[in-house]
């Protein structure tokens, strides 16, 4: 990285978020080496990462109130991962007091806190501070962020803003003559007087499955509106033991063992995905079977047979959503919300339903991210229309006319079959290796070259082809309807993700540029 | 199984992959259409094999699967499967650019050799307790949820009786010496709890080859349904860069 005082300007950094809080006239523009957006899994992990190697010229900023972002926004009820929680953490931070397989959003949330705290990234994050601007000065070799707390500086910048951050409201028509309680999964209203209301949620997907059952068990009527039935498969709802836990505590290395056996497990779903024939029927059937155990009534079980292959949309996992379902009192209605008149759902088959409150439980935009239309690269390009084909990246991870930028979670980042964490390690050792190599080399601006991230490209549309989100018949978000390109999704195994994009190698970038001479 | 013969890595886009007890190419069931995403995988067929078969003759087989290909074939062999690809790797050192050494051994364990004695006497008279005790001895407690009842059948019963017989038995085998002869870069993959080959006589094939590296991973002998995704980790990253890891290295348990 440059030295911070060829910025011409270089507060201590330490002082730096102080300054930056206060109401004094405004402090010189504060520099640090790496500027991180967003404080969820993938922020306050590079964050600690940074942390433990003794780097402390960096900044996290966060627009919501405190860390956690996924686990902060989504606070509904029922809310909880569905990758088992020893592997659903960070590796470098094995947790042995998860309260079972699969741990309640709250409890993710605290643990993201806690980390952050006991690692010392508190004192280098702001929160209630959004990035509005993102801009590469050439000359100076750096970042210039405009901020809700006013300008910064940083020689690299880490985008870990997300990709399930914005949620989607389907727009139509009447829905702001609503008269009740309406708002998102992740915008929840803990105010709403839910207790013997009828209640309408729009969508069944991974939310949606886990809010009905919560809902069914207070409103007097529930409305499912289901635009296409998912494939759900059981989920084990067991609770660890306090041996279990002691045990974890006491003995490191069963930890180490679980989680590997966990992830290896997850591992092999993904043969469902790459269109091996036996593995995907042995999953369709388990995903049948699981229907026909859990409901009896064969005109529900019609309703909620998918009309696609399994994979293609995220397949869920629960125990209790099909008995939710089945119960007298809920409906599912087999189509999508078409409008609202008054307080009647009308759907797109004709179906009406008058209700009291309204969840949208109909995820989130992911294809075009909100980030991509704030950050400009040299001469000035926007990331958007770098995008304008869809996300891609260099290893998932930088981005051509974009220097000293990288993205976690972003083009080609995500998964369907394992854990998201996973993924964001390698990338943070990634980031950290190119950081390593530019402070090692004077600095160096790190520019990512076009051909490789095109020739990454080709590679990532070539596994996409064969695999159930492009051939398996259903309309994912996983896919830029755009184009029709996976973008969400790294279409392989998460180990050869890590594999092929944990090291950071130099080769793929640009030769150093002659260097601006500093200012005076 | 057959797709584009276009490669990531320098090695060889051609798999050969060998059987274990069973002799059914079923061993590879999550295996080989997943190498076979990006390499061109065949298997070593062991159908109708002679009643007491030689290694001989499972060499012969694989010499015929690496036929099919023009260029050397890297050679994945499971249990008994290993134990005959690392044959046919001394016999053939030019036929062979890659090998990997699944749950194989250097010599019979005697539980092995009990547990071939054993089908001797059940095979006819209680295939189903035999098939019982299989399972239990293939599997490990904690992979126990992926554990599948063995096959019991005549070909099985012929590669038991084979595995259990001591190299010097059957003669012109001598897998100790064999093994010095290999030259293609190999990768042994021990089981931790394996309790037919053991674990020992795998690290004793693994330090019987001159070019070989080691990892170990938690499961039975039946790593291939209980740990399948994990020796396609091992076998990608090995096969990507034969050498990436110097000769004699015993690589660390994964950390994922
Ligand atoms: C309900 C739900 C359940 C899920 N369950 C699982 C699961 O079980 N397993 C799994 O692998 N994945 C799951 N996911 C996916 C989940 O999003 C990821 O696992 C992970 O939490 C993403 O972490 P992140 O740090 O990349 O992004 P986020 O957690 O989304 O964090 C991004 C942060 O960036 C902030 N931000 C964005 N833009 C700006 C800006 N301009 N300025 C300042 N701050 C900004 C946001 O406020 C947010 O806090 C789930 C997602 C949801 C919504």
């Amino acid at each position: 990285m440059i030295d911070p005082t060829a910025s011409g300007a270089a507060p201590d950094p330490a002082t730096a978020p102080r300054s930056a809080r206060g109401t004094a006239p405004a402090p010189p523009v504060a520099h640090v080496r790496v500027a991180v957006i967003g404080a969820g899994f993938a922020g306050v992990g590079l964050g600690i990462r940074l942390q433990r190697q003794g780097e402390s010229s960096y900044l996290v900023f966060e627009r919501g109130s405190g860390v956690g972002g996924t686990w902060r926004d989504n606070s509904y009820p029922g809310v909880a991962c569905d990758v088992p929680s020893h592997l659903y953490c960070y590796s470098f931070r094995p947790n042995p007091d998860w309260s079972g397989v699969f741990a309640p959003g709250a409890e993710i949330r605290r643990y993201i806190e806690t980390a952050a705290r006991e690692e010392g990234v508190l004192p280098h994050l702001l929160t209630d501070t959004e990035v509005f601007g993102l801009d590469w000065d050439e000359n100076a070799a750096l970042w210039r962020l405009d901020t809700t707390r006013g300008a910064f500086t940083a020689d690299a910048v880490v985008l870990a803003a997300g990709r399930l951050t914005e949620p989607r409201i389907p727009d139509v028509p009447g829905i702001e003559g609503f008269d009740g309680p309406m708002f998102h999964s992740a915008r929840w209203d803990h105010t709403a007087e839910l207790a013997g209301k009828r209640i309408a949620v729009v969508g069944s997907g991974a939310s949606a499955i886990q809010i009905v059952p919560q809902l069914a068990a207070v409103a007097s009527e529930l409305v499912v509106m289901q635009r296409s039935a998912p494939y759900i498969i059981p989920r084990d709802t067991r609770v660890y033991s306090a041996a279990e836990r002691s045990l974890f505590a006491r003995d490191p290395e069963e930890l180490e063992r679980v989680r590997s056996r966990l992830f290896w497990k997850a591992e092999e779903a993904f043969a469902q995905r790459a269109g091996d024939a036996d593995a995907t029927a042995a999953a369709r059937s388990r995903a049948l079977a699981h229907l026909e155990a859990q409901v009896s009534d064969p005109g529900l079980r019609a309703k909620l047979t998918p009309d696609y292959e399994i994979g293609c949309k995220r397949v869920l996992i629960s125990s209790d959503y099909y008995p939710a379902v089945a119960e007298p009192h809920v409906t599912v209605e087999p189509s999508a919300l078409a409008g609202i008149r008054g307080n009647t759902l009308v759907a797109r088959n004709g179906g009406e339903h008058e209700v009291d409150a309204l969840v949208f439980a109909t995820g989130f935009h992911s294809a075009e991210q909100p980030y991509a239309r704030l950050t400009r690269g040299r001469d000035g390009q926007l990331l958007a229309d770098h995008w304008a084909g869809g996300m891609t990246a260099f290893a998932s991870t930088v981005m051509a006319g974009f220097p000293n930028l990288f993205v976690v979670n972003g083009p080609n980042g995500g998964l369907g079959h394992n854990s998201a964490v996973y993924m964001i390690e390698a990338q943070i050792d990634y980031i950290l290796g190119a950081l390593r190599y530019s402070a090692a080399n004077d600095g160096l601006v790190l520019s990512v070259t076009a051909e490789a991230e095109q020739e990454y490209t080709r590679t990532v549309d070539e596994l996409s082809a064969s695999t159930v989100w492009l051939t398996g018949g259903c309309n994912s978000w996983y896919v830029d309807a755009r184009n029709g390109r996976l973008t969400l999704l790294w279409p392989d195994f998460a180990h050869s993700f890590r594999a092929r994009n944990a090291d950071f190698s130099p080769a793929v970038f640009d030769p150093p540029r002659p260097v601006a001479s500093p200012p005076a | 199984m057959t797709t584009d013969a276009r490669t990531e890595s320098d090695g060889d886009p051609r798999v050969v992959v060998v059987p274990g007890l069973s002799g059914d190419a079923a061993d590879f069931s999550f295996l080989g259409p997943m190498l076979g995403r990006r390499r061109t995988v065949t298997t070593a067929s062991f159908d109708d094999l002679p009643t007491t078969p030689t290694v001989a003759e499972l060499t012969t087989r694989i010499g015929a699967a690496a036929n099919a290909t023009t260029t050397p074939p890297a050679l994945i062999g499971y249990s008994v499967g290993a134990v005959a690809a690392a044959v046919f790797a001394a016999e053939h050192p030019e036929r062979v650019s890659a090998l990997v050494l699944i749950a194989g051994w250097l010599s019979p364990s005697p539980k092995l050799i009990a547990l071939a004695s054993l089908w001797q006497r059940l095979a006819h008279s209680d295939p189903d307790a035999l098939a019982e005790v299989q399972r239990s001895a293939l599997y490990s407690a904690e992979g126990w949820d992926s554990a599948a009842l063995p096959r019991i059948d005549e070909r099985s019963a012929a590669l038991v009786r084979l595995a259990a017989t001591p190299s010097r038995a059957s003669a012109p085998v001598d897998l100790a010496t064999l093994a010095t002869r290999i030259t293609a870069p190999t990768l042994v993959i021990g089981c931790a709890h394996d309790e037919i080959a053991t674990a020992r006589e795998t690290r004793l094939l693994f330090a019987a080859i001159p070019d070989a590296r080691y990892t170990e991973v938690e499961s039975g002998h039946g790593v291939l349904r209980e740990r399948p995704a994990e020796v396609l980790g091992l076998v990608d990253g090995f096969l990507a860069e034969p050498r990436r890891h110097p000769a004699g290295a015993i690589l660390g348990r994964s950390r994922p």
